[in-house]
């Protein structure tokens, strides 16, 4: 959904249909991210870590450009550029692409994934706020039940861009805030900004994280347990690093968040690896399944995300 | 999972408390890429932080302060959740502990293959090189891992709108972890 062009830009929040307020809010934000110029300073918080980075986005010729760079610790940066996202990651000497146009894309979805999507959310609208010196208007895609995640979200209202959202666990507490410190709306942007500015030689290692469309066929387990109101969106293979096998990405959404299957075969240079973690808003749980190690995550409770995996099956 | 046994195996490691036979088989799975090595090393990863803030700026050796000053520039370890139950114990004799366990882990190879270097003697660069290449035999399960997220946020919508926003869990994960 992300990708898609969505046309409308300022949407006002009163003219929204209550069938497809929370598709709607997405959208509103989504479209506002893509073709609004914008700099600024945002914060990333995730339980006790807070790191601070520089964004520059502009749109132009109809494409992004766009440059992030993370002001505290290792200076990491994110770069869209011709379409093109690569990470920069000094500390690891690694750099992972992944060419935009190439990717299937984030499936549009359906009417009845509309209804589905308002059947597990309610959208609230909050107190007017201020954020980074803007006025913001807040609103809360509550999820109906325990099995997914809220979101709060600070949008400015002339714009609709972003300013402020905060991912809340199936507890109410905060998991992750993306905040906004300073921002600039317009054409004032420094573009000098968009440049890269790691250097990065041969002695970097290269993922080129490529996508292919791929086919149910190639999936070689089924599910006895889908995640209510998600449904499978993307099948893709994936090639990582050079020489590497192809990995099987499957996606699931139910239109706001996403779960990701990562498939590999397990051979002799890979171990395999089994348990679940938690980073910020987004939980992982690995299994091993036959000849198979999976590798699931997504902005889900971590025991949902375990249940969902444990409900896969080698096909018969 | 990390478990007790684990946490009681480093806390006796840096504390001193084990024979030699242990040591070198707590050491060898340490250095080694197994998952147990790795886990040991988050454990081992979150005694030197403890170390680290209790002792604050008070590091008066000046190889241990060369080392410290290195390993600050090193990838950091996915770190898991840490035990409390032995923070008071371990205090200033941890960090050094921790320092010296550092070394010899990665000199073990230095070491062997230039049998006339004593550690004193190193430079920041020697240190440096031999930092790297131990940092070599460690699993690239974090790189793996960052591959995973990174694919998953280019098609996730968490709510940060923006494509290389979206990837800021990607590039915090890289230098930050588990929780």
């Amino acid at each position: 959904m992300k990708r898609v062009v969505f046309g409308v830009l300022l949407l006002a929040a009163a003219s929204w249909s209550n069938a497809a307020e929370p598709l709607q809010l997405l959208k509103n934000i989504t479209a506002a991210a893509e073709k609004i110029n914008y700099s600024g300073v945002f914060v990333y918080q995730r339980g006790n870590s807070t790191e601070t980075s520089r964004i520059v986005h502009v749109w132009e010729n109809g494409q992004e450009s766009e440059r992030l760079q993370v002001l505290d610790g290792s200076p990491r940066e994110v770069v869209l550029e011709n379409q093109e996202l690569k990470c920069i990651l000094p500390e690891s000497h690694l750099v992972v692409v992944e060419g935009k146009s190439k990717k299937p894309g984030f499936p549009q979805l359906s009417v009845n994934e509309i209804d589905s999507l308002n059947g597990f959310y309610v959208l609230k609208r909050g107190q007017p706020s201020r954020v980074a010196d803007f006025d913001a208007q807040m609103y809360v895609l509550e999820p109906r039940d325990k099995l997914r995640f809220g979101r709060q979200f600070w949008i400015e209202p002339a714009s609709s861009l972003l300013l402020k959202s905060t991912l809340l666990d199936e507890k109410g507490d905060v998991r992750e805030t993306f905040a906004f410190t300073e921002l600039k709306i317009g054409n004032a942007v420094d573009r000098n900004f968009l440049k890269q500015g790691v250097k990065v030689d041969a002695t970097w290692r290269v993922h080129m994280a490529q996508a292919r469309p791929a086919s149910g066929d190639d999936v070689p387990w089924k599910t006895s347990y889908v995640i209510p109101g998600f449904s499978q969106v993307s099948i893709m293979k994936r090639t990582m690093r050079p020489n590497s096998p192809e990995l099987l990405h499957v996606l699931y959404s139910d239109g706001v968040a996403s779960v990701s299957v990562f498939t590999r075969t397990i051979n002799k240079s890979s171990r395999p690896e089994k348990g679940g973690f938690g980073m910020g808003g987004m939980n992982i749980y690995r299994r091993v399944l036959g000849d198979w190690q999976l590798v699931l995550m997504g902005d889900v409770p971590a025991s949902v995300l375990k249940q969902f995996g444990d409900g896969i099956e080698v096909k018969p | 999972m990390v478990g007790g046994d684990m946490s009681d195996t480093i806390s006796a490691l840096v504390d001193d408390e084990l024979g030699q036979n242990q040591i070198v088989q707590t050491v060898d799975t340490l250095l080694s890429d197994t998952a147990q090595g790795m886990e040991q090393r988050l454990y081992y990863s979150a005694y030197c932080l403890i170390g680290d803030a209790l002792r604050g700026d008070a590091l008066g050796q000046p190889l241990a302060g060369r080392v410290a000053l290195l390993l600050a520039d090193e990838p950091t370890l996915l770190c898991s959740k840490t035990s409390r139950k032995q923070w008071p114990v371990l205090a200033l004799a941890a960090s050094v502990a921790c320092i010296a366990l550092i070394l010899g882990m990665v000199l073990k190879q230095e070491i062997q293959s230039r049998p006339n270097l004593a550690a004193e003697t190193l430079t920041a660069g020697e240190l440096a090189s031999a930092l790297s290449a131990s940092a070599v035999q460690t699993p690239d399960i974090s790189n793996d891992m960052v591959d995973y997220v990174f694919a998953h946020q280019s098609y996730s919508q968490a709510g940060y709108a923006a494509s290389t926003a979206n990837q800021i869990r990607t590039i915090s994960m890289a230098t930050g972890g588990r929780e």
